[in-house]
């Protein structure tokens, strides 16, 4: 028996010592290497919210909206706050946040799409505590209050400076982390164009059986109706896909339905691009993302289109 | 869900480990053994376990008349009965809703593209196919008198539910397992040691390797259509590592658990990834279920005794069987058939007795080769498998560029490969009969430790289920 004792002792002791001592060091090589770079988040809080409209999404946000091209059709103050691979809890999260902030933006633009409300294991692959869990930063320790379950991240392990690289490119952080550099504007508001030019071929359209569910929109549904009631104006904006001839299925039909639901409850307004014809192959970086020549397409057609809906 | 790769097996597992040493009679064991056995199962969908427990009475009742008759109409009726339980629930729960979708598919071609059936929905109880062939192996063993018939229902309720290989084998035999169940070894510790080192090992493999290559893998299959040949090429060789990992891992951590217990299960991997060949590639994969499929279809089939021609028919027959056993899926038929022509062409070439290819050689030509079908066994459709497949042998601009925004961050990618080196490293010296990392004790715990502290810091927690527990 005293052998087993050994055993387990010095098993556990090692595993619980050595990666300890691992999350300490990353920990405090974040908590150094963060006073480096501004975080997307932070630029956004610092300025207390003085923008009048921000863009929330996915990468089809951060890639795909411009705001100064959008603030000189409209005269208003934008911010991209899309993040590569946000989901809707990210996107439910951040809202949140921003509406617990001094001054609230008057119009939230959501770029969604069909698959907005899918949970499905691609969806867990960017399930945001265990991908993200070094955003190691005030803003997430005080959104862990609204979403318990980013806690879990806070207490998992923090990955930490080896990513940084990765994390640089998947949070989007690049977009504001050299001010110095004017050739950069754009992206002090949160937008970062992708430059290839090159769509990399036709994609197979496999996401036909994608589920809804309904816990998803459910959260959804909560957030918009907070943002009507402080008189907020809700746009959604459904990106545009590449040769996104998706036939109609019951997902399909259930998703407009429910966002039809979305428009009449709470005066939301839509602007479906999601197979809309005018985005040519060459706006393209893949299936679902736009290159720069694209960007400025989609963002002028969003600027002329919800210029009446924007509120001043 | 399963229990066992949940923070709850934690709990559990030492929980039933010690009530089962408190425990003095083999017979207290046994049922202690099985109420916890019922419990884990009970853990995914509780209704389950009557269906379960249905075939096991059945299988039990015919396993005892089978031994009190000689009578040959009666032994092969009542063989016939427990098979037709068995395959019929395999054939319901697994197959049915393939047969009807591919029925609609059929006769739309003849009524103006509306299907006749309604499309039904069946959630296959876990480890499904398993248990089956594990009940069937016992009522085959017994009609063929290599085994005799188990009196005690407890014991062989035991057999087929025993929970570490409950959902995804090993696929035991009845000569293997049911006198374990009669005499269980004392405590041991060595035993105990050795079990817990294998399953912080198969926890490593899953969590570490598997889970985190998941994440590219399923980015890749999900999005194939923008990437270039090379880049499918290497999500498929990702994907033998995951799949290798994730259903060994498991092996391990299952062959671990009863090893606490005293109970031993037979070893269900052996390097497949060092194979020299397709054949040898088989004689290292998944050994339980290709030991069933030779030992009850194969075989009685006729085996190499009835020449080449009917010889190779049967390996065809085989393969295709064992890719349905897989899922109901026309891409795991397929996936079966592609082997069973690779074995018999190498079979033909008599290939294993090429001198001039150096071993080296033979290892990449199977690995490669070996990556390349897994693509039919993870792609969604044939059709996708087929345009995946192609891509890999187009010459068109082949690099690897993967946007690492999307799908693997650099960070993932160096973990990887360093555990899977790592892994190469200690499979070539680590062997089922002495599971130790190190022959000195002293640095098999330190190493044992540090395992452990790569589970905490790097492992993917919560993001993916085994996945042959859906088989």
């Amino acid at each position: 028996m005293n052998r087993l004792i050994n055993f387990i002792i010095i098993v556990a002791g090692i595993g619980i010592s050595v990666s300890s001592g691992y999350f300490y060091v990353i920990g405090w090589g974040l908590k150094k290497s963060k006073a480096a770079f501004p975080y997307k988040i932070a630029k956004l809080f610092e300025a207390q919210n003085s923008y009048n409209t921000v863009f929330l999404g996915s990468s089809r946000s951060f890639n795909g909206i411009n705001p100064i091209l959008f603030d000189k059709k409209n005269n208003v103050t934008s911010f991209n706050f899309g993040f590569s691979a946000a989901n809707m809890e990210v996107i439910t999260t951040y809202t949140k946040k921003i509406l617990q902030q001094k001054n609230i933006p008057k119009n939230f633009v959501f770029t969604i799409d069909i698959f907005t409300f899918e949970n499905s294991k691609t969806d867990k692959l960017f399930y945001y505590p265990v991908y993200f869990p070094y955003m190691n930063d005030s803003v997430i320790y005080a959104m862990a209050n609204i979403e318990p379950a980013l806690k879990t991240g806070y207490y998992l392990p923090f990955y930490g400076v080896a990513l940084y690289d990765d994390y640089l490119k998947t949070i989007g952080i690049n977009a504001i982390i050299n001010p110095n550099n004017k050739d950069e504007i754009y992206y002090q508001r949160g937008f970062e164009a992708i430059t290839d030019n090159t769509y990399r071929g036709d994609e197979n359209i496999t996401a036909l059986n994608f589920s809804i569910d309904t816990n998803e929109y459910l959260r959804f549904e909560t957030l918009c109706n907070l943002l009507h009631k402080k008189g907020c104006s809700i746009i959604f904006v459904l990106a545009p896909y590449y040769n996104s001839q998706l036939p109609d299925n019951e997902n399909k039909v259930k998703f407009y339905a429910l966002l039809n639901q979305l428009k009449t409850k709470y005066n939301c307004t839509i602007l479906d691009l999601f197979a809309d014809k005018r985005f040519k192959k060459n706006m393209f970086y893949n299936r679902s993302h736009l290159n720069s020549q694209g960007a400025e397409f989609y963002t002028n057609i969003i600027a002329d289109t919800l210029a009446p809906y924007i509120l001043k | 869900m399963s229990l066992i790769n949940s923070l709850y097996f934690l709990v559990y597992f030492p929980i039933v480990l010690i009530v089962f040493f408190l425990l003095k009679k083999p017979i207290f064991k046994t049922i202690w053994l099985l109420a916890s056995s019922c419990f884990f199962y009970m853990v995914f969908i509780p209704k389950f376990i009557l269906i379960l427990f249905g075939i096991i009475i059945i299988d039990y009742s015919c396993g005892l008349l089978l031994a009190k008759t000689e009578n040959q109409q009666k032994r092969l009726l009542l063989l016939s009965v427990s098979i037709a339980s068995n395959i019929g629930i395999l054939f319901y729960f697994k197959y049915f809703k393939f047969l009807i979708e591919n029925f609609n598919r059929l006769l739309s071609h003849f009524s103006n593209g509306s299907a006749p059936f309604d499309a039904i929905t069946i959630i296959i109880p876990l480890g499904l196919s398993f248990h089956t062939f594990q009940a069937l192996s016992y009522i085959f063993e017994v009609y063929k008198k290599r085994q005799s018939a188990e009196k005690n229902f407890f014991v062989y309720a035991l057999y087929v539910m025993y929970f570490p290989q409950l959902v995804a084998g090993p696929i035991e035999r009845p000569q293997a397992m049911l006198h374990q169940y009669h005499h269980y070894l004392p405590f041991n510790e060595k035993n105990v040691i050795a079990g817990i080192r294998l399953m912080l090992w198969g926890f490593f493999k899953k969590l570490v390797i598997a889970d985190r290559l998941a994440v590219f893998v399923n980015a890749v299959f999900s999005q194939y259509g923008s990437l270039h040949g090379f880049e499918i090429f290497i999500s498929a060789a990702a994907f033998y590592f995951q799949i290798y990992c994730d259903f060994s891992g498991y092996s391990d951590i299952a062959i671990g658990a009863s090893r606490c217990f005293g109970i031993k299960l037979m070893k269900n991997f052996d390097r497949p990834y060092t194979a020299t060949s397709i054949k040898d590639f088989w004689q290292r994969w998944h050994l339980s279920l290709t030991s069933w499929f030779r030992t009850y279809i194969y075989i009685p089939l006729g085996g190499n005794k009835k020449g080449k021609l009917l010889q190779y028919i049967f390996i065809i027959i085989v393969f295709i069987l064992s890719g349905f056993w897989h899922g109901a899926n026309w891409t795991f038929i397929v996936w079966g058939l592609i082997f069973a022509v690779l074995y018999i062409v190498e079979d033909l070439l008599n290939f294993q007795q090429w001198k001039f290819f150096p071993t080296s050689l033979r290892i990449v030509y199977s690995f490669i080769i070996v990556s390349i079908t897994w693509i039919f066994f993870r792609a969604e459709n044939i059709q996708t498998a087929m345009a995946m497949t192609k891509k890999c042998f187009s010459i068109e601009a082949n690099y690897f560029s993967v946007r690492g925004d999307y799908f693997f961050t650099t960070y993932s990618l160096v973990v990887s490969i360093a555990a899977i080196l790592f892994m190469l490293f200690i499979e070539s010296r680590f062997t089922y009969e002495n599971t130790q990392f190190s022959s000195v004790q002293y640095y098999d715990s330190i190493i044992s430790g540090l395992i452990l502290a790569a589970i905490i810091c790097f492992g993917v927690f919560g993001a993916q289920s085994f996945i042959y527990f859906q088989f």
